[in-house]
């Protein structure tokens, strides 16, 4: 009989430079030797522990939250988190320790323990090198201690056990086993000396003493447990585990409270401003169908418990248009029509197709992701208004996690093996941006070495695995959290390389996965431009000129932008984009939809563009293989654009159901890096066949979906983005001259140059004086 | 004025005081070039990796058309097969604090003028050393020996000398009023001066030290400060310039950089060459001997080759230290091309100047007992029979230790419990039913502690991976075995003896 076991002091690879696997990996392997529970404990951080509750969810493994800290007067030892309130205990204290240290170190010492961190558990490491004082200090200060057994085949494992034995006699201490885990397999250990060596800034031949001993520090199978220890520190191990029932999932629903008025419930607020918007948007009373569409994503909201997620991003936006900052919504977000009820987008669901479950269902249960564009250069005021509202306490940029590129991991993989800086520079570039992920030998015969020698043997593996891993925490550019309580007990707060900014141990895909609240503010050229724009035209014109109130569907424009004259004009101006219009001639809205779209690598590799063009010119006779196809493509004239046609069409001819067409848009954008289009692949076939669509016309949908890659365009976000076309035509068209003060003001953005900005303005007969300094 | 305080440190400037200045005009370059004269272009780089700079060329690079400040990628299209070396500030100062210790013998006071000059002054030292010139040439010629490019500049004040030497102004000025004609000609920037000061000066038109003193005294120490006024005035030598006092330190030790790896014999004594002047002027300076120096060669990648010299006899000869050099590295076989020569003497001893001899003989004058035993221990058995062993940090048994001179050994720490005895090459044993068997020992072994598991160097192509055990055979002996984790080609996991305890 296996003795159980949990595994409780271990460090992934976001203990930087020290953990050589990542979360993930560990995870999976844990659950693979039948852990009973496994805690990852990186030192003052739980920069990876997200990721390990994902993992831990799909593998079936209970997951524990800890940390290892060094105190500056006193031990090394492992907090591990047995609620909610400890966890956010764990969390003040990691914020504490890193806050008072510069970006990358933690600084904590006994005076910061001294309330004993409560409903934490506290395991101690290497407790036969630690002094008197400090176990008695230790014994002291935590409610619930453990003495850590870590037996790692080292030169006196026996004196070891015999010396931690008394020491728990002595002070009436339970001994737990424990691992010392840096790397889920011993396979990793040259990875493993390799980052100690980078982290000491010396070569692993020189780091002599600081590499561990061997491999050992591994997740180790049971039945060598069994071997190492007595039953009773495996059997402590399996206490303590039970005694921790957090799970990150807790975190979630812990919105701000402020979003709501008082005697109101969220459901109920969110009602009452989308009657109010829809009564903005349609004066004269909305559509039976845009009615409809509103009822059913209030309901789906409701059910989800998604309010405070618009509630917030429309306190925002409210914010915005209250000082005259220009704002659009952008993304899947635009497949809402609460979201243009609460002027969040602007695209207007009478006149489009909406996809609501493009952007939150029911089966990926994830919450919404908002994101909204400001005008660049007013951005920050927007950030400062969030800071403002909610306390620099409860809001936070969230964290980007810089990984190792190719170059990076070629430069230190090629130092820790002790090459020189030009051996190692050359390594670096040898890479064409062709290549993929791959080192291929022959470009490393290009650059005068031989792959086949046992250094650069090495240096491959060490490439190999080192990419992807992470090297340090940055700050996001615009990606919010809130918390409804103090931020840094939902997540540690560490120190920013730019003084008096902070960042969170987490990013973006990490606040999504845990379904925490997370708003993106993003900035965009051309919404400053226009404003600059309306404002020069209002004043010279003495009109009051609004966004909304520019002529839709205007002959000119459109005649202008058919000839290719879109210098300056947003997301048709690049020189393919000017190439194609010619070509294409769009003459109503939705032809500059299909524009911005299709001038894309997507489009263009999955073979799109000419069928296309050549329906629309009449040259090829326009077939649907059925009605439901037809219904899903007819407005693009039956080839799939969109990533919503595509969505659509798994689900309405290969009997796809909402999620699973959702999975098959997310294996579509991420198949070029990772693969995992095959199981689709049978899928989507035989789901076609059977509904009897003939072989062929399933393999170019096929073939159709693997071109769109990471590059198929929501339909939505084309649409948002067709708007500031047109308005930005229509500018160009109608008032060149404010329109290109507008974009000079507003540089830099854009394709062009001022340079080319001016030429071209002088070209359409604009009047451009001499540059006038007044000092 | 002009009494030295007894505790050495300050000396006031006072009346015949004659200064020479050391100017290093491309220390970076020499430091690093010094061990090979080959007519390489070669230059010295700084900046960060992704824009490198050339600092200095050196006049084989300065030909092709290679100048300071350039890009090193601009460069090394001029020059296809361009020598390229990293600076390192450390080893210039170590430089110049040798090159320091090395100017006392011919004066006590010598002072450092920081990053790339050495003061000396020799007022005192011009009857001993023969008259002015013949001092100078005499240094001279021992730096150039020394493998450094030097401009000198003679001057009664230190600032004087310094500014000269910059200015490469080779006539000395030995008393205030040439000193003045001579530095009216010396232009702004042998001057040193903050770069704000500087901008002010050139931006008046002002060129030369002169320029600067036909101006009124209070308009200038408006413009640029009371300190530049100051420093003119020490310059010419109207006000005390106390300079702080260099104190050699206790024992000599030296690095030399070899541009390109070598292994040839002859280049390598070139270089070594260099440092043995070196050892000589410092011991001279001190009027000191040594009985014994190492010599470390330094090799990528592995330990280095120590070679200890030892001598019968304190000495100082340069020319007798290099021949015993000669005659060791005759015997001695490099496993590795060599980056990096440095020579060690810490055991330096007061030896008055007397003619040392010229041949070794076998009498030993006082000294400890130690040496003594040595030197007759290698009298006999030879120079390589004996070593002493140095502590060297990897996890592996059979590299955790080299060999090196007798008395060389540095405390090293090791916490493992290791045998006293270490088998150069593990022993491979016999098994029975998988355990293992001493040879020419009946009865069984006892595996008492362990295991304790090796698992390292995989990046050099000496990757173990051991499980150790202490063992006690049936007869007493204790052993240290290992066995190896992966099983051979017959399947079986093979056990070795590496080690005898007691």
């Amino acid at each position: 009989m296996l003795p159980e076991y949990a595994e409780l002091h271990c460090v992934s690879n976001f203990t930087f430079q020290r953990g050589a696997s990542h979360p993930e990996e560990l995870v999976v392997r844990a659950a693979e030797l039948g852990c009973a529970a496994l805690a990852i404990t990186d030192e003052c951080s739980l920069a990876g522990v997200v990721r390990a509750h994902v993992a831990a969810k799909q593998a079936g493994l209970k997951l524990i939250i800890g940390s290892e800290f060094q105190l500056i007067d006193g031990p090394r030892f492992v907090l591990l988190a047995t609620n909610r309130h400890g966890y956010g205990n764990l969390s003040a204290v990691i914020t504490r320790a890193r806050r008072a240290a510069r970006k990358g170190g933690y600084s904590l010492c006994r005076a910061d323990l001294a309330d004993g961190v409560p409903d934490c558990l506290a395991l101690l490491l290497d407790p036969d090198t630690v002094s008197e004082e400090h176990l008695a200090w230790f014994s002291a200060t935590f409610v619930r201690v453990w003495l850590a057994l870590e037996l790692l085949h080292g030169p006196d494992d026996d004196v070891k056990r015999v010396h931690i034995e008394q020491l728990a006699a002595r002070y009436r201490l339970p001994v737990a086993a424990a691992g010392d885990v840096h790397m889920h397999v011993r396979q990793r250990r040259a990875l493993q000396d390799a980052l100690t060596a980078i982290g000491l800034g010396t070569t692993v031949a020189a780091a002599g003493a600081a590499l561990h001993a061997s491999g050992e520090r591994h997740l180790r199978a049971r039945e060598k447990l069994a071997r190492i220890y007595a039953p009773a520190p495996l059997a402590e191990t399996v206490r303590i585990a039970t005694q921790c029932t957090f799970s990150l999932d807790e975190l979630r629903y812990e919105y701000p409270e402020e979003l709501v008025p008082p005697g109101e419930t969220p459901a109920g607020y969110l009602r009452r401003l989308t009657e109010a918007g829809m009564r903005d948007r349609w004066p004269d009373g909305a559509p039976e169908k845009v009615q409809r569409l509103i009822e059913h994503e209030l309901v789906l909201i409701s059910e989800l418990r998604y309010e405070a997620y618009f509630l917030t991003v429309h306190d925002i936006v409210r914010f915005a248009h209250s000082q005259d900052i220009l704002c659009q919504g952008r993304g899947s977000a635009a497949n809402s029509a609460v979201c243009y009820c609460l002027g969040i987008t602007s695209v207007d669901p009478a006149r489009m197709e909406m996809l609501f479950e493009r952007f939150i269902s029911k089966e990926r249960g994830e919450p919404p992701d908002i994101d909204v564009d400001f005008e660049h250069e007013r951005r920050e005021e927007v950030i400062q208004y969030i800071y403002q509202k909610y306390g620099r306490d409860r809001a936070a940029l969230a964290a980007t996690v810089i990984t190792y590129r190719y170059r990076s991991a070629a430069r230190d993989a090629g130092k820790a093996l002790g090459m020189s800086v030009a051996q190692v520079d050359r390594l670096a570039k040898s890479r064409a941006w062709w290549d993929g992920q791959r080192v291929l030998p022959e470009r490393l015969r290009e650059a005068g070495f031989d792959p086949d020698s046992a250094v650069m043997q090495r240096w491959r593996m060490l490439v190999d695995v080192l990419t992807g891993f992470p090297r340090h925490l940055s700050q996001h550019v615009g990606g919010f959290v809130i918390a409804r309580d103090a931020l840094h007990r939902l997540v540690p707060v560490e120190n920013a390389a730019m003084p008096e900014r902070t960042v969170i141990q987490w990013d973006k895909d990490d606040l999504e996965a845990l379904g925490l609240l997370k708003v993106d503010v993003l900035g965009l050229g051309m919404l400053t431009a226009i404003r600059r724009a309306l404002a020069l035209i209002n004043e010279f014109r003495g009109q009051s000129l609004r966004l909304a109130a520019v002529p839709a569907e205007d002959a000119a424009t459109y005649a202008m932008i058919q000839h290719g004259d879109t210098v300056g004009v947003f997301q048709i101006e690049s020189r393919a984009q000017m190439a194609m219009l010619p070509r294409l001639r769009p003459a109503t809205f939705y032809d500059l939809v299909i524009e911005v779209a299709i001038v894309r690598p997507g489009p263009i590799q999955g073979d799109m563009v000419h069928p296309y063009l050549q329906r629309r010119q009449g040259l090829e006779p326009v077939t649907y293989p059925s009605e439901q196809v037809r219904g899903v493509l007819e407005r693009t004239l039956g080839v799939p654009i969109f990533q919503e046609q595509v969505i659509k069409l798994a689900m309405v001819a290969a009997g796809f159901s909402a999620g699973e067409a959702d999975a098959l848009r997310r294996a579509m954008a991420a198949w070029k890096r990772k693969g995992g289009l095959e199981p689709f692949e049978q899928r989507l076939i035989t789901g076609m066949r059977e509904r009897g669509y003939d072989e062929q016309f399933a393999r170019r949908v096929f073939d159709q979906i693997k071109g769109f890659g990471e590059y198929g365009f929501p339909e939505s976000h084309a649409v948002s983005f067709a708007l500031l076309a047109y308005v930005s035509a229509w500018f160009k068209c109608h008032e060149p001259a404010a329109f290109t003060c507008a974009l000079l003001n507003s540089q830099p953005m854009g394709f062009y140059a001022p340079a080319q900005l001016v030429q071209d303005a002088r070209r359409h007969g604009v009047e451009v004086r001499a540059v006038n300094v007044c000092v | 004025m002009g009494d030295c305080r007894a505790a050495g440190i300050q000396l006031l400037a006072g009346t015949n005081m004659l200064w020479l200045c050391l100017y290093f005009r491309s220390l970076s370059l020499d430091v690093l070039a010094r061990g090979d004269c080959s007519p390489v272009p070669r230059v010295v780089v700084f900046g960060p990796e992704t824009r490198l700079q050339v600092l200095v060329p050196n006049a084989a690079a300065l030909v092709r058309g290679i100048h300071a400040e350039m890009r090193l990628s601009a460069a090394q299209t001029l020059v296809d097969d361009l020598h390229v070396l990293t600076r390192d500030a450390a080893a210039e100062q170590a430089a110049v604090s040798s090159i320091a210790a090395w100017c006392g013998q011919f004066t006590s006071t010598v002072s450092l003028l920081s990053p790339d000059a050495v003061l000396l002054e020799i007022g005192a030292s011009l009857r001993l050393f023969g008259g002015l010139p013949r001092l100078r040439q005499t240094i001279d010629a021992g730096i150039t020996a020394l493998g450094y490019h030097v401009q000198t500049g003679i001057a009664p004040t230190p600032l004087g000398a310094w500014w000269l030497a910059r200015a490469n102004i080779a006539e000395p000025a030995t008393d205030n009023e040439q000193l003045r004609a001579a530095l009216a000609r010396v232009p702004l920037r042998c001057m040193a001066l903050e770069s704000d000061v500087m901008a002010v000066l050139q931006g008046v038109g002002l060129r030369t030290v002169g320029d600067c003193r036909r101006l009124p005294r209070d308009a200038l120490a408006r413009r640029c400060g009371v300190t530049f006024i100051n420093m003119l005035d020490r310059a010419l030598g109207d006000a005390p310039d106390p300079r702080p006092l260099f104190v050699p330190p206790p024992y000599f030790t030296s690095r030399l950089p070899l541009p390109a790896a070598v292994d040839d014999c002859a280049m390598l004594l070139f270089a070594i060459h260099r440092l043995v002047l070196e050892l000589a002027g410092f011991l001279q300076a001190r009027e000191a001997g040594v009985p014994g120096f190492v010599l470390q060669l330094c090799h990528q990648g592995r330990a280095p080759t120590t070679v200890a010299i030892g001598l019968v006899s304190a000495s100082r000869d340069a020319a007798h230290l290099l021949r015993l050099v000669r005659t060791q590295m005759e015997r001695t076989p490099l496993p590795d091309t060599v980056h990096e020569v440095a020579l060690v003497a810490r055991d330096i001893r007061p030896l008055v100047a007397t003619a040392t001899t010229l041949f070794d003989t076998a009498e030993t004058r006082g000294g400890d007992h130690w040496t003594a035993l040595v030197e007759q221990l290698r009298a006999r058995l030879g120079d390589d029979a004996v070593t002493g062993l140095q502590l060297v940090a990897d996890h592996r048994p059979e590299r955790a230790w080299h060999y090196c001179a007798p008395g060389e050994d540095r405390p090293g720490v090791s916490n493992a419990a290791r045998p006293l005895w270490l088998l150069v090459e593990p022993l491979l044993l016999r098994q029975r039913d998988h355990r293992p068997l001493l040879p020419g020992h009946h009865g069984a072994l006892t595996l008492r502690r362990g295991p304790e598991r090796i698992e390292s160097g995989w990046w050099d192509g000496g990757d173990v991976m051991r499980d150790y055990f202490a063992a006690r055979h049936d007869d007493g002996i204790r052993v240290w075995l290992f066995r190896e984790r992966c099983p051979d080609a017959t399947g079986q996991r093979r056990w070795f003896l590496h080690g005898i305890f007691g």
